[in-house]
C-alpha cells in the first residue's frame, strides 16, 4: 500500500509538471525558433540531436520553426505561437518589454566555456583600417534587434568617437552574411558577434573592437504557454546534459548550459538606453 | 439418323473442350497483349526519365566546364590559388573574393558548391560553407581522388560530406604545376528542376543507398537523412527542407505510392540489383507509373535513384481494355465457334458435294478433265485415268495438252496455243468433235470429245473447261470393220455372181452335152459306134456336173469346218503314179508329158488318201488346162519327221502360160480365177486351189505356187501325216478308175428292191441298173407308198431290201423308215435292210438316216459299182 501510494503521488506530480500526458491525450510537440541569423543547415545541424535530447527527456517531440528575423520570432511569441526561442539578449530585453511571460530558461555557453559573449568590429584585414578609421565607410550590421548589431556596433564606434550615424550601415540580417559580406569586400567594416568574425577569420576578417560581454545565448520559454514545471524540467534537462550527450550537438549549444535569470540581461538594458535602434539602414 | 448420332454425340463436348481451350489460349494472349503494352509504356516510361536525367546532368557539365574555362581559369584565380596552396593565408580570403559573385550566378543558375581543394586532397575553399576547410576528402570523395590523381575531369553523381550532389571536378594547373582541383555540384533539385522543364508532367524524388551515406557526410548533417517509405534501404535526403537547396519534399500522393511500392518485391529486388525499371501503381482509382532510373556514383557504384511519378492513365485504360478484352472474348469466341462451326459444315456439305461429284464423275465411263486458263489439269476422273493409264498425280497441274492431246497420228507436236479443243474453250465457245488423244503408254486413242467453258458468275469465260471424251476405238474399228464387210459383201456378191455366172457355164456346158447327146440317141438309125459316143460323151458330161458339185460340197464343208478326213493308208508313191495315169489321155490330146515322181524310198503314212489324191487331181488338171506345150511334173517328197509326224511336199510344175505376181494373191481365194478371161478361156469353177489350201490347213500344211509368166507354175503343197510301219496293210483300197465297168461285170445278185422314190427318172435309172444286176424290182412313188407296201402287202411278195429316198412328198423317207420299224416292231417281223438313197450327201445326212432306222446309206448320184456292194452286203445276208 505504501508503495502503491508513493506511485500515485509520483503520477499526479509528474501530470501537474506536464511532463506526462493524459491517457488518450494528443502529445502535441513543442514549437521552437532557432536564431534567425545562421543558415537553416546550420541551424539544422546543431540544434537537430540537442533537440532529440530534449523531446525525449521532456516526453514530447520539439518541432523547428523557422523564421526570418528577430521581429518575426517576438511576433510568434507574443502570439502564442513559439514554445521556446534560443535568442540573443537584445531580442530577449526586447521581447520582454513587450511580452513579460518570456521566462529565461539557461544559457548556452561559449566555446570557451562561459555563459557570456562578446560583439565585435570586423574589418578586411588586407585593407589596414583601424577602428578610429571608420568614418564615412559601409558597415554591415545584423538586424536591428540583434545585439551585435546596431546596438554593440554603435557603442564601439562611440569609444573612437565615431558613431553609426557617421557612417553608412546597412542590416544584413545574419552575423555569417555580416561577415562574409566584409570578408567579400563588399563592405568596410561589420559588427557582429566575435565568435562569428573569428570563425570566417581565414578569410582575412580581422576584428578591430571586441564589446564587454553580454548574457551568452539564451533558451526563452513562453510562460504562457509553459508551465514553470515543464520551464523547471527544460531547464534541468539542459543544465544536466552532460558532454557525451551535447557531442553531436551544434556548435552554438554544445558547451553546456547554465541557468539563466531576467537579471542577467541588465547589461543589455543600460546599453539599450542610449537611444532607440533605426528599423532601417541609412542607405 | 443413327449414323450420325454418335458424332453428334461427341461433337458438343469435343467443342466445348475446344471452346474452353481456346478461351484459355485467349485470355493468357491477352493478359500477355496486356502486360506486353504496359510494359511497352512503362519501358518508355523510363526511357524518358532516363533521357530526361542525362539531359539534365549533361546540360549542368557543359555549364560548368563553361564557368571553370570563363571563370575559374582566369590568371589571376590561378596565382591567388597557387599562392594559397604555397602557404600564403590571404590567399584564402583573395580567391573567395574573386570568385564570390561567381558564385553568386552559380547559385542562381541552380549550381550549389563552388569547391577547391589541394592537390593533396584537401578542402581549401567551400563557397559553399565557408568555415569549413582543411579536412581530407580522398577518403570520401572518389571524384576528387581521381581528378587529382589522374589528373582528368571527372563528372557525377557522388555523396558529400554535407550533402549528395552530381559532381563536376577539373584539375587546376599552373602551367605544368598541378595545383588542385575545382568542383561544382549541383543538388538532385537543379536536376529535379531542369528534368521538370523537358519533362514536366512527372514528379520527382531521389533517394541514396544507405551505406553511401553511413560513414561520408559530416557528424552534424547526418540527422538530414531519413529512411525512405519505398525502401529502408535508402535514405530520403532532407526531406524536411533544413537545407535551402533541398527538393521539394515528396507529396502525400508520392509517398502514398511509396508506401504502395514498398510491398511489392520487385522494388527491393531490382535496387539491389541496380537495376531501372518502371512499376504501375493503381491508387485510389488513378493509374500512375513510378519509374526508377539507377543512378552511379563516379565509381560506377550504384549509389542512388531518381525516383519519377506519373500519372498513367493510359495503363488504366490497358486494364480496362484488357477486362474489356476478357469480357467480350467468350462472346468472340462463341461466335467464331459458331462461325467455325458453320464453316466445318459448310466445308463438310462442300466435301459431300465434291465427294458426290467425284463420285459421279467417276461413275461416269466418259473421261473427265477441268483445266484451268492456262491449260493446267485441275481435276481428272476415274475414266480419265482407266482410259488414258495416267495417274491423277502424274497430269494434275500439268499442261494437259502436253500430255495427251495428240491430234494425229504421226507424232507432230501441236503448240497448245493451236489445239482446238484448247483454243476453242478458251475462248468460250464450246468444242465437240472426234479426236486422237495419247495414252501413257504411247499409243493413239480415237476418243469423241465435249468441251465446255467454265463460266464465271457474269457468264464470262474464265479461260477454263470441262472436257469429256469417249473412247470410240471400238465404235472405230466397228465402222472399218463394218466398211471392210460390206466391201467383202459386195465382192461376195460379185465374186457369187460371177460364180453363179460360171456356174451357169460349167453346168450348161456339160449339160449341153447330155441332153444333146441324148436328143442324138433319139434319133433313129443310129449306128453302134455313133450311139456309144453318144452315150459316152454324156457319160462324161454326167461326171464333170458331179465333180462340180462335189468341188462346191467340199469348199462349203470346209469352210464350215465340217469335212471329215479318212483315216487310212496313204501310199503316196501309188497316188503319184495313179493321179498322173488319170489324166494321162488329157495330156495326151494336149500333146503333153507328164511325168510322176516320189523322191524317195517307197513309204507309207496314214491320211486321207483319197483327199490327197483330190489335191493332186486338182493341180494336174490345171497345169494340163494352162499348159498348151511340154510337159507336167508330178512330185513329192517326205521333208522332215518329228515326235512320229513326217512333213510331205508335193509339187506339180508346168510350162504352161504362167502366173503374173500381182495376181498369184488372190489365186487361192474361192470363185477367183486369174480373172474372168481366165474362165471364160480355160473353163473351171476357180474352186480347185482353194480346196487344196483349205485341206493342205486341215492335214498341217499348207500350199502355194511359184510362177513366171511364160515360164510355167510350180505349185506346192505341204502335209503332215504319220508313217507307218513297213508291213502295215491297207485296209482300204483306193477305187480304181473304172470301177463302173468291173461293177457291172461282176455276178449277177438275186432278190427284190423296192424302190420308194419320188422322181421318175430316177425310179427309171435305179430301176435299169437293179435291173442290171439281176433283181426284181418295186416301185413306190412316196413314203407313204412304201409303207404301205410292206404293211399291207396281202399276197404281194416282201422285198427282200429297201431303197429309201429321203425328200419325198406325203411322206418322207425318215417317216416312212420309222414306220416300217415301228410295223415290224408291233408284228414281230424280221428287220427288213433299208438303204437310203438320197441326194442328201453330208456326213449329217447319213448319220440321220441311219438314226431313223435305216441300216445303210447311198449318195445320189448313185454309182452302180457303190450299188452293188451295198446290195452285196445286205442280200447276202
Amino acid at each position: 500500500m505504501k508503495i502503491a501510494r508513493l506511485l500515485l503521488i509520483a503520477a499526479c506530480t509528474l501530470q501537474a509538471n506536464g511532463l506526462i500526458a493524459e491517457p488518450g491525450q494528443a502529445v502535441e510537440p513543442l514549437v521552437f525558433a532557432p536564431l534567425p541569423m545562421e543558415t537553416p543547415e546550420t541551424v539544422a545541424s546543431q540544434w537537430k540531436p540537442a533537440l532529440n535530447y530534449l523531446g525525449k527527456a521532456l516526453g514530447a517531440p520539439l518541432r523547428i520553426e523557422y523564421s526570418d528575423s528577430y521581429a518575426t520570432i517576438l511576433e510568434k511569441f507574443k502570439t502564442g505561437k513559439l514554445d521556446l526561442a534560443f535568442l540573443g539578449p537584445l531580442p530577449y530585453v526586447t521581447l520582454k518589454e513587450h511580452f513579460p511571460a518570456a521566462v529565461p530558461v539557461v544559457h548556452f555557453n561559449e566555446k570557451d566555456g562561459r555563459a557570456s559573449y562578446t560583439c565585435a568590429i570586423v574589418v578586411l584585414d588586407e585593407r589596414k583600417l583601424a577602428a578610429k578609421d571608420l568614418l564615412g565607410k559601409k558597415i554591415a550590421l545584423t538586424q536591428p534587434l540583434s545585439t551585435c548589431g546596431y546596438l554593440s556596433t554603435d557603442g564601439l564606434l562611440r569609444r573612437t568617437g565615431s558613431n553609426l550615424e557617421k557612417n553608412r550601415y546597412r542590416y544584413l540580417d545574419k552575423h555569417d552574411a555580416v561577415a562574409l559580406a566584409v570578408a567579400r569586400g563588399d563592405y568596410d567594416a561589420g559588427g557582429l558577434k566575435t565568435a562569428i568574425g573569428q570563425k570566417y577569420a581565414h578569410l582575412g576578417l580581422k576584428i578591430v573592437a571586441e564589446s564587454s560581454p553580454m548574457p551568452a545565448f539564451s533558451l526563452i520559454a513562453n510562460g504562457a504557454r509553459l508551465t514553470p514545471q515543464r520551464i523547471a524540467a527544460i531547464r534541468a534537462a539542459l543544465v544536466g546534459a552532460d558532454a557525451a550527450q551535447r557531442t553531436a550537438w551544434g556548435e552554438n549549444i554544445a558547451h553546456g548550459a547554465e541557468p539563466a535569470a531576467d537579471k542577467d540581461y541588465d547589461v543589455v538594458r543600460k546599453l539599450r538606453a542610449r537611444g532607440e535602434i533605426p528599423e532601417k539602414g541609412n542607405f | 439418323m443413327r449414323a450420325a448420332l454418335p458424332t453428334a454425340r461427341w461433337t458438343v463436348p469435343i467443342l466445348f473442350a475446344g471452346f474452353c481451350l481456346s478461351l484459355g489460349v485467349v485470355v493468357y494472349l491477352l493478359h500477355q497483349s496486356w502486360q506486353y503494352k504496359q510494359e511497352r509504356f512503362l519501358d518508355q516510361h523510363a526511357s524518358v526519365v532516363d533521357t530526361a536525367y542525362r539531359a539534365s546532368v549533361d546540360s549542368y557539365a557543359l555549364a560548368t566546364e563553361i564557368l571553370v574555362a570563363e571563370s575559374v581559369r582566369r590568371p589571376e584565380v590561378i596565382a591567388t590559388f597557387a599562392r594559397g596552396v604555397d602557404g600564403d593565408a590571404a590567399a584564402r580570403g583573395q580567391l573567395y573574393r574573386l570568385l564570390a559573385r561567381t558564385y553568386d550566378d552559380l547559385v542562381r543558375h541552380g549550381i550549389r558548391q563552388l569547391h577547391f581543394h589541394t592537390a593533396t586532397g584537401h578542402s581549401y575553399l567551400r563557397f559553399h560553407a565557408l568555415d569549413k576547410f582543411d579536412d581530407p576528402l580522398f577518403d570520401v570523395r572518389p571524384s576528387l581522388l581521381i581528378a587529382n590523381t589522374e589528373k582528368r575531369n571527372v563528372f557525377g553523381f557522388e555523396p558529400g560530406r554535407i550533402a549528395s550532389g552530381f559532381r563536376y571536378v577539373f584539375p587546376l594547373f599552373d602551367g605544368e604545376r598541378h595545383l588542385g582541383s575545382v568542383e561544382t555540384s549541383v543538388t538532385f533539385r537543379s536536376i529535379r528542376e531542369t528534368m521538370a522543364r523537358i519533362a514536366p508532367e512527372r514528379e520527382y524524388a531521389f533517394v541514396l543507398k544507405r551505406d553511401s551515406v553511413e560513414g561520408v557526410v559530416f557528424k552534424d548533417t547526418r540527422n538530414l537523412y531519413v529512411p525512405s517509405t519505398l525502401n529502408p534501404d535508402y535514405f530520403l535526403e532532407d526531406p524536411e527542407l533544413k537545407l535551402p537547396d533541398s527538393p521539394p519534399p515528396p507529396t502525400p500522393v508520392m509517398r502514398a505510392l511509396d508506401a504502395a511500392l514498398a510491398t511489392d518485391t520487385r522494388v527491393a529486388t531490382g535496387m539491389a540489383a541496380g537495376e531501372s525499371f518502371t512499376l504501375p501503381v493503381a491508387l485510389q482509382g488513378e493509374y500512375w507509373a513510378v519509374s526508377l532510373v539507377s543512378v552511379k556514383d563516379v565509381a560506377e557504384r550504384r549509389v542512388a535513384y531518381v525516383i519519377s511519378y506519373m500519372k498513367a492513365p493510359y495503363l488504366g485504360d490497358l486494364r480496362e481494355e484488357f477486362q474489356r478484352s476478357l469480357l467480350f472474348a467468350p462472346l468472340v469466341l462463341i461466335a467464331l465457334f459458331l462461325l467455325g462451326h458453320r464453316l466445318w459444315r459448310t466445308q463438310q456439305q462442300q466435301r459431300r458435294e465434291a465427294d458426290r461429284l467425284r463420285a459421279i464423275t467417276d461413275t461416269i465411263a466418259d473421261g473427265l478433265y477441268v483445266l484451268d486458263a492456262n491449260g493446267r489439269v485441275m481435276l481428272v476422273n476415274t475414266a480419265f485415268t482407266d482410259i488414258l493409264g495416267y495417274r491423277a498425280d502424274e497430269v494434275i497441274g500439268k499442261i494437259g495438252h502436253d500430255f495427251f492431246h495428240a491430234h494425229n497420228r504421226e507424232g507432230k507436236v501441236l503448240p497448245l496455243e493451236r489445239c482446238p479443243i484448247y483454243s476453242c474453250v478458251r475462248a468460250g465457245r464450246p468444242f465437240e468433235g472426234e479426236e486422237i488423244f495419247r495414252t501413257l503408254t504411247g499409243a493413239y486413242l480415237d476418243v469423241e470429245v465435249a468441251g465446255r467453258p467454265i463460266l464465271d458468275n457474269h457468264g464470262r469465260p474464265t479461260g477454263g473447261s470441262v472436257t469429256a471424251f469417249r473412247d470410240i476405238s471400238a465404235r472405230k474399228e466397228a465402222e472399218s470393220a463394218l466398211r471392210a464387210a460390206k466391201e467383202a459383201a459386195e465382192a461376195a456378191n460379185v465374186a457369187k455372181s460371177r460364180f453363179l455366172s460360171m456356174m451357169s457355164h460349167e453346168i450348161r456346158t456339160p449339160m449341153n452335152g447330155v441332153i444333146g447327146m441324148a436328143q442324138l440317141l433319139l434319133m433313129p438309125e443310129l449306128e453302134e459306134a455313133e450311139r456309144l459316143e453318144y452315150v459316152r460323151t454324156i457319160l462324161n458330161s454326167g461326171q464333170t456336173l458331179l465333180t462340180l458339185l462335189n468341188d462346191i460340197l467340199d469348199l462349203a464343208k470346209i469352210e464350215a469346218g465340217r469335212i471329215e478326213l479318212e483315216d487310212g493308208v496313204v501310199d503316196p508313191e501309188q497316188i503319184l503314179r495313179e493321179t498322173a495315169a488319170l489324166f494321162a489321155g488329157a495330156a495326151t490330146e494336149k500333146g503333153l508329158a507328164i511325168v510322176a515322181e516320189w523322191q524317195g524310198e517307197p513309204r507309207r503314212y496314214r491320211g486321207d488318201a483319197h483327199r490327197l489324191r483330190q489335191m493332186l487331181s486338182n493341180l494336174v488338171g490345171n497345169a494340163i488346162k494352162f499348159t498348151s506345150r511340154g510337159k507336167v511334173r508330178l512330185s513329192a517328197r517326205e521333208t522332215g519327221c518329228a515326235d512320229d509326224r513326217c512333213t510331205l511336199d508335193f509339187f506339180v510344175s508346168d510350162t504352161g502360160v504362167g502366173i503374173s505376181a500381182d495376181k498369184i494373191d488372190r489365186l487361192f481365194q474361192p470363185f477367183s480365177q486369174v480373172d474372168a478371161t481366165t474362165t471364160r478361156e480355160f473353163g473351171g469353177t476357180g474352186l480347185g486351189l482353194s480346196i487344196v489350201r483349205n485341206l493342205a490347213q486341215l492335214m498341217g500344211g499348207t500350199a502355194g505356187v511359184e510362177s513366171v509368166i511364160g515360164h510355167g507354175s510350180h505349185f506346192w503343197f505341204s502335209v503332215v501325216l504319220t508313217p507307218l510301219a513297213a508291213d502295215a496293210d491297207s485296209r482300204k483300197r483306193p477305187r480304181g478308175a473304172n470301177s463302173l465297168a468291173r461293177t457291172l461285170a461282176a455276178d449277177a445278185l438275186h432278190g427284190r428292191i423296192l424302190v420308194v422314190e419320188d422322181n421318175r427318172t430316177n425310179r427309171l435309172v435305179i430301176g435299169a441298173l437293179l435291173g442290171k444286176l439281176g433283181l426284181l424290182v418295186d416301185i413306190a412313188e412316196d413314203g407313204q407308198q412304201g409303207v404301205e407296201r410292206i404293211t399291207e402287202a396281202g399276197e404281194r411278195p416282201m422285198p427282200d431290201l429297201i431303197l429309201m429316198d429321203v425328200q419325198m412328198p406325203v411322206l418322207d423317207g425318215l417317216e416312212a423308215t420309222a414306220c416300217i420299224r415301228q410295223w415290224e416292231h408291233e408284228h414281230g417281223r424280221p428287220r427288213l435292210p433299208i438303204v437310203a438313197l438320197t441326194a442328201d450327201a453330208y456326213a449329217e445326212d447319213r448319220e440321220r438316216c441311219l438314226a431313223a432306222g435305216m441300216d445303210d446309206y447311198l449318195a445320189k448320184p448313185v454309182d452302180a459299182g457303190d450299188l452293188q456292194k451295198v446290195l452285196a452286203k445286205w442280200l447276202a445276208d
